[in-house]
């Protein structure tokens, strides 16, 4: 039996049982006691045919290792092939890329862009998330009026008056074999792209209490979704059932003790890998390993800024985007890139709250106001206000071996 | 023997007297101290006994620091457009349109001192219903910017709307004003494009909260609330509140807004025994909640805020409402010739009386106007005049706004005297 995280605390701590106590939190019942057992069930019964049952937070035996720090940026923009320098997410695939903007859904193949707007039957001009189903080389765009499919050459757009989309404004898109999760202003649904059903979430039949879903990420049986005024909802997909991780004192003006749960109930972005759960908020940025929450600003952890926008988990390690550069997260170690006036790069290495080094690189990214990052094993593509910075490090020596993903 | 009751009674009056003392800290915040969040109380701060958070958030007002300051308006314009977000449809429809009624009545003054510019370019508002589907909020604002180019947006009414425009705000990067929405958490986000120009339900609590406890001595009190999205977040600051006090609701229950069934929860609000019921929904379900007590025998004072005795609270209520307590966020029957003015031009210009929501839509119009002047037609240079000022000349007195560019203005107290509202402060 799994014991509840709470109480491997208070097993492990009586010190901080007492410290618990006194703050009230071991008053609070667990989300699923607060709804009763009939609330937290809803929601059962989409998505059955799911492989057996496995542990989302059981870490690899050897994880992968993104030990990375990059040393020059190039940036492509509109003189390059993009409709617009406001990149707002990127995907990258070999050299292949898929850009989202604000105007329009940028695509680059064998060096040469192409571009689909409005004109083209994309569901709006701006583009605020992208998701590759590569199997069957589709692209899902999310945009502020609905969600596209481009496959093909065609582009079919699905909205709330023509499909099962929740809201034509999506936030987030994110495919899972032939399920393909969408984030609206008014709830979370799926697409099943076998059957074309759409299963729907938001506060009436699922734990959330406020429908504003802003980001999905998928893992082994589980899937989070990023919840406005609302933390993260986790649904156990083969049960069907919620559970709620919200900050547990629950003022929106505080956070009364620095690692009991999320940083902040306003959700930005949610992001898993290798037993790791990551959330982006206009606070900092919180982790979960399935025990114990950690959070991290720029005060206390060397982030560039608390205003985080978005956020990438690869293995152990978080690229965290925010509105004054990019950072690098690994253990207790960020990494942080910021421009400088004259277009060099300033780079930080905190450790423990303590800065470590300080260095000036010759390039940087084109701004520091960074809207998604994508990180891969040499390099990170990352989208800005003032266009794609695409950030590179030196290959390593072959005496330093690192495992591969 | 006698020890012990003297004892007690002098705990007590110490104890009101410190209550007292910690709750009328509020006004001292409200004139400089702008640390205290939300001008809260001493005796309300939360987890004030429990030691310092680790983390204080909204100490700074929130930053844009995206690219836009320099980007030059299209050529060609022929109107500044601004964006109305309001309920047009629905129960909340009468509101709506005082709030395009206070927008329009600011937009029409600014067109006849000048318009925008040099070449005097009009104002003119593109409004849009809030409520015309599910979310609409979010493809109103798409579309207020999208196709018409607003420079700017105020709205919504319903908080639930607004906060789904807020963070389509985000992504569109509007300037916007609030200008009827009540939820405390609707600027608690660090959206940097969101401000709030009327007190919200967190003032009307704390209001409430020193009347029902220390002025009035209640000790057992019941919450009566609308079971809707309204009722829940409004009643969150004043049950938390009572909690601090160490006066914990009694009972907290609910009302349908078109409830018929009333018996079962009479039975439970009346076996308690309460000395005040407190209230918090829209005018005729609130009404109709009133009604109901006093018919169940429940004669206590009760209490609301001020959307609870809105067109029709009265009416439904019928005798039930005397001397039914409510917060409010100004006077409308003041003599100030500032809202004397502003009172009567409306009232002209379309025949009734403005409320509150029509007045702060005003105000919003107003303040959305003057910073587009004084920014010219760049958005974020708009947002940026929005969040320099802490104070804003409103119609009915100066509107306080906090670092999160939220309205913290004190509210004050009225009650229903013969079918009247009467307004004590």
């Amino acid at each position: 039996m799994r014991l509840r995280p709470r109480l491997v605390i208070a097993l492990a701590a009586p010190g901080a049982l007492v410290a618990l106590a006194a703050a009230g939190m071991l008053l609070l019942p667990s989300p699923e006691r607060a709804l009763g057992r009939e609330d937290a069930d809803r929601g059962r019964g989409a998505h059955r045919q799911l492989p057996p049952a496995v542990d989302p937070w059981q870490a690899p035996v050897e994880p992968t290792v993104w030990d990375i720090a990059y040393d020059r940026f190039e940036t492509i923009g509109c003189a390059d092939g993009l409709p617009s320098e406001r990149v707002t997410c990127v995907v990258a695939e070999g050299d292949d890329l898929f850009v989202g903007t604000d105007a329009g859904l940028a695509v680059r193949r064998a060096g040469v862009w192409t571009v689909t707007d409005g004109d083209d039957g994309l569901a709006h001009r701006y583009v605020t998330a992208v998701a590759r189903d590569a199997r069957t080389d589709t692209t899902w765009v999310a945009t502020l009026g609905g969600l596209s499919r481009v496959s093909g050459g065609a582009v079919h757009t699905f909205t709330q008056r023509d499909s099962g989309l929740s809201n034509d404004v999506v936030y987030d898109v994110a495919v899972d074999d032939d399920l393909v999760w969408c984030a609206t202003a008014a709830g979370a649904c799926v697409l099943d792209t076998r059957s074309g059903s759409w299963t729907l979430y938001d506060h009436e039949n699922s734990i959330m209490h406020e429908p504003w879903c802003y980001s999905i990420a998928i893992g082994p049986q589980r899937a989070w979704i990023g919840v406005w005024g609302g933390g993260i909802v986790e649904q156990d997909r083969r049960s069907g059932r919620w559970r709620e991780y919200r900050d547990p004192d629950g003022e929106m003006e505080i956070d009364l003790l620095a690692d009991d749960g999320p940083i902040h109930d306003v959700t930005a972005f949610v992001a898993y890998d290798e037993g790791l759960l990551w959330q982006a908020t206009y606070f900092g940025v919180s982790r979960y390993d399935g025990r114990r929450w950690k959070s991290f600003t720029a005060a206390d952890s060397g982030l560039p800024g608390d205003f985080v926008t978005h956020v990438a988990a690869r293995g152990d390690t978080c690229w965290i985007a925010s509105d004054q550069g990019f950072a690098v997260l690994r253990g207790g170690t960020c990494t942080s890139y910021s421009r400088n006036a004259d277009g060099t790069c300033a780079t930080r290495v905190v450790t423990a709250g303590t800065e470590e080094t300080a260095t000036t690189l010759a390039s940087a990214p084109a701004d520091d106001y960074v809207l998604w990052i994508y990180p891969r094993e040499d390099d990170v593509w990352i989208a800005t206000g003032r266009g794609l910075t695409h950030g590179l490090t030196t290959p390593p020596e072959p005496s330093s071996p690192r495992r591969e993903r | 023997m006698v020890r012990t009751p003297v004892l007690l009674l002098a705990a007590a009056v110490a104890g009101a007297v410190a209550l007292g003392a910690d709750l009328r800290a509020q006004e001292s915040e409200a004139n400089g101290n702008r640390q205290r969040y939300a001008r809260t109380p001493d005796a309300l701060v939360p987890y004030r006994r429990t030691g310092t958070p680790a983390r204080r958030f909204f100490t700074e007002p929130p930053a844009f620091r995206g690219p836009g300051r320099t980007s030059t308006a299209p050529s060609g314009l022929r109107a500044v457009r601004l964006g109305v977000l309001a309920p047009l449809t629905g129960i909340d429809a009468a509101a709506g349109r005082n709030m395009v009624r206070g927008v329009r009545l600011a937009l029409e003054e600014a067109n006849a001192s000048g318009g925008f510019g040099a070449r005097a370019l009009p104002f003119e508002m593109v409004v849009r219903d809030e409520n015309a589907s599910w979310g609409a909020a979010a493809d109103a604002g798409v579309e207020l910017l999208g196709e018409h180019g607003v420079w700017g947006l105020i709205g919504g009414y319903e908080d639930a709307n607004t906060h789904v425009l807020a963070r389509v705000l985000l992504k569109l990067e509007v300037p916007t004003i609030n200008s009827a929405g009540v939820d405390p958490t609707l600027t608690e986000h660090n959206v940097p494009w969101l401000v709030r120009v009327r007190p919200d339900d967190r003032q009307a609590a704390y209001r409430l909260v020193r009347r029902v406890f220390e002025v009035d001595g209640c000790r057992r009190v019941v919450l009566f609330r609308a079971n809707s999205r309204y009722g829940r977040t409004g009643t969150a600051e004043f049950r938390q509140a009572a909690r601090r006090l160490h006066r914990p609701i009694l009972l907290e229950t609910r009302y349908e807004e078109r409830e018929s069934a009333w018996g079962a929860r009479m039975e439970r609000i009346r076996a308690l025994e309460p000395d005040a019921v407190v209230l918090w929904g829209r005018p005729r379900a609130t009404g109709a909640a009133l009604r109901e007590l006093r018919r169940a025998g429940i004669d206590c004072p009760a209490y609301g805020p001020d959307r609870a005795v809105g067109p029709g609270f009265v009416e439904t209520a019928g005798a039930a409402a005397e001397g039914f307590v409510f917060a409010y966020p100004f006077d409308p029957d003041s003599d100030a010739p500032r809202w004397r003015g502003f009172r009567d031009t409306y009232q002209q210009r379309f025949g009734a009386l403005p409320d509150p929501t029509a007045a702060y839509s005003y105000d919003a119009a107003r303040l959305l106007v003057a910073a587009t002047r004084r920014a010219g037609l760049n958005r974020v240079r708009i947002r940026d005049e929005l969040f320099a000022s802490s104070t804003v000349a409103g119609v009915a007195g100066a509107i306080q706004l906090d670092v999160t560019g939220n309205s913290v203005s004190p509210v004050i107290l009225g009650h229903v005297e013969d079918g009247r509202l009467v307004f004590d402060d």
